[in-house]
């Protein structure tokens, strides 16, 4: 578990804060998203592989477009499961500082379910 | 047969107020606060994902609620902006302090040479930085606010 | 006319063994600049009350005995100079986290126990035969374990660690710099041996990094990375143990 809460931090520290702005908070570049218009800048998968000027930095001449889809989606799996496991697991952590520690067990099964559902319910939304 | 004296010893108790003893067990807790805050935002969001994709309606008090319809007004509130300012200054602070530990968990050497403490975290800081503006750049196809 | 000395008030943590709990006593002290704590302390037992019981004894720290609570922070009281936490009245108690045996004297076994714990000695598979002469090290192998290799087991990291102070079976910051020191010295081979002590629920995988230890260490033996470093370190050697069989390993 240990590893997921580093790898999660370490996402969430270079990546959270842009994703933050982008998601929730600055204008929306685009208008279209998996359904989802209530997320203030979600963008559309099409849009940004083939209509953005800055596509070209993605390999798109060498990967299929699922491939590429396929890598961003599991960059948002990612992310999204990283923080929720970093943050989980400090708070579990927190809890046993305010005297539950007797009951690890219960919150490692409560706490790291959160997190695993997160993570499940992000890859279920994404991926057909 | 000799018998051995047991003497009651005092066992202190720490306070559960501990962390505000001292201004770095305060930057800690705030550090630990901030892993929550960034947590629920990750819930929220993928629940919002989820919802958006599969429209659950779970049995509520006075009728079903739509989980999908609920997220959506949720997530256009003032209150979840408000959240979410919040939420991405506990996300920044999460990163520098994660920049900070990160050396000292990992020291980083060259050759033999092992990089100061000091210098991964600039490092580390560019390198969000970078990665943020280039991100953003991408996202926005160039066009800035 | 006699011209009074500057004095300094001591507020000292008593406590006998029986008693419920500690009170305090205020003594009245001669302050010079020069003067620590332990001065202090000393003339404490030898001009106003024999009955003061404190642990002390190279007065030049490094034997790590002197560890007490002064105004509230672990710190060893022969290197506390009375001019860097002079107050109204400058608090003694005996240091934190541990049981009180009496006056400023605490119960120190659980440390032991757990400095034993984790083996602190060269561990070989194989040892090598006396005629194949000494183990060599270069500069960088040394370096490796050097910080690590500096604690004077006074247990003010210990007393820093709100970890501890909430749960004492928490392995601890000295206990698990020194496992790290012996894992990480090339003439060692017993890191796996190591690893009950190191890994199990109570070792370092209680700790949060609070950091705490390393900023009381008097040594900058900088416990809190060892620490952080172990974890890494165990979670790889135990992800191997899982993914590779044996005799890859």
């Amino acid at each position: 578990m240990w590893t997921f809460f580093s790898l999660g931090g370490f996402i969430a520290a270079l990546l959270l804060p842009l994703h933050m702005v982008v998601a929730s908070l600055a204008p929306s570049p685009v208008p279209e998203a998996y359904g989802i218009p209530f997320l203030k800048t979600s963008f559309s998968f099409r849009h940004f592989l083939y209509e953005n000027p800055y596509a070209f930095v993605l390999p798109l001449p060498f990967f299929p477009v699922e491939v590429v889809g396929l890598v961003l989606k599991l960059y948002l799996v990612a992310l999204l499961g990283g923080t929720a496991f970093h943050g989980l697991h400090r708070f579990k952590y927190t809890l046993f500082d305010f005297g539950l520690r007797k009951q690890k067990r219960a919150l490692n099964v409560v706490l790291y379910g959160i997190a695993f559902a997160v993570s499940g319910m992000t890859f279920l939304a994404l991926f057909p | 047969m000799a018998t051995k004296t047991v003497y009651h010893r005092y066992r202190p108790h720490q306070s559960p107020l501990w962390f505000l003893s001292n201004r770095r067990y305060f930057a800690f807790m705030l550090r630990e606060l901030a892993g929550l805050f960034i947590a629920v935002y990750a819930i929220l969001i993928a629940v919002g994902l989820f919802a958006g994709r599969f429209h659950p309606v779970l049995p509520g008090p006075n009728g079903s609620i739509d989980v999908y319809a609920s997220m959506a007004w949720l997530l256009k509130t003032r209150g979840f902006f408000v959240f979410t300012l919040i939420s991405l200054a506990f996300a920044c602070y999460h990163s520098l302090t994660w920049f900070d530990l990160f050396p000292q968990v990992t020291p980083i050497q060259i050759r033999g040479w092992k990089v100061p403490n000091r210098w991964v975290f600039g490092g580390m800081v560019a390198l969000w930085i970078g990665l943020s503006l280039a991100l953003y750049v991408v996202l926005y196809g160039g066009k800035l606010l | 006319m006699e011209e009074k000395l500057p004095t300094v008030m001591m507020r000292v943590s008593r406590y006998l063994p029986g008693e419920e709990k500690p009170h305090f006593q205020t003594y009245e002290v001669p302050y010079r600049r020069d003067m620590v704590v332990l001065d202090a302390l000393n003339h404490i037992k030898e001009k106003r009350d024999p009955t003061l019981t404190f642990r002390w004894s190279c007065r030049m720290g490094i034997c790590g005995s002197c560890g007490m609570n002064v105004n509230g922070k672990p710190v060893l009281t022969c290197e506390s100079f009375l001019k860097d936490v002079l107050r109204r009245e400058i608090l003694v108690e005996p240091l934190g986290h541990f049981p009180v045996i009496k006056d400023l004297v605490v119960d120190i076994e659980d440390f032991m126990r757990k400095l034993e714990a984790v083996k602190p000695y060269l561990i070989r598979d194989q040892e090598r035969p006396l005629g194949a002469g000494e183990y060599r090290q270069t500069q960088e192998e040394v370096d490796r374990f050097r910080q690590s290799s500096l604690c004077i087991n006074c247990m003010i990291c210990y007393a820093a660690c709100p970890v501890y102070g909430e749960d004492a079976s928490f392995l601890g910051p000295a206990a698990a710099a020194l496992a790290y020191r012996y894992n990480v010295d090339s003439r060692d081979q017993g890191a796996g041996k190591r690893l009950p002590a190191v890994a199990s629920a109570t070792g370092v995988w209680e700790c949060t990094f609070v950091g705490e230890c390393s900023t009381a260490c008097p040594k900058d033996v900088d416990p809190g990375a060892a620490i952080q470093r172990l974890k890494l370190l165990s979670s790889i050697e135990v992800q191997k143990r899982v993914l590779l069989p044996s005799i890859l390993r």
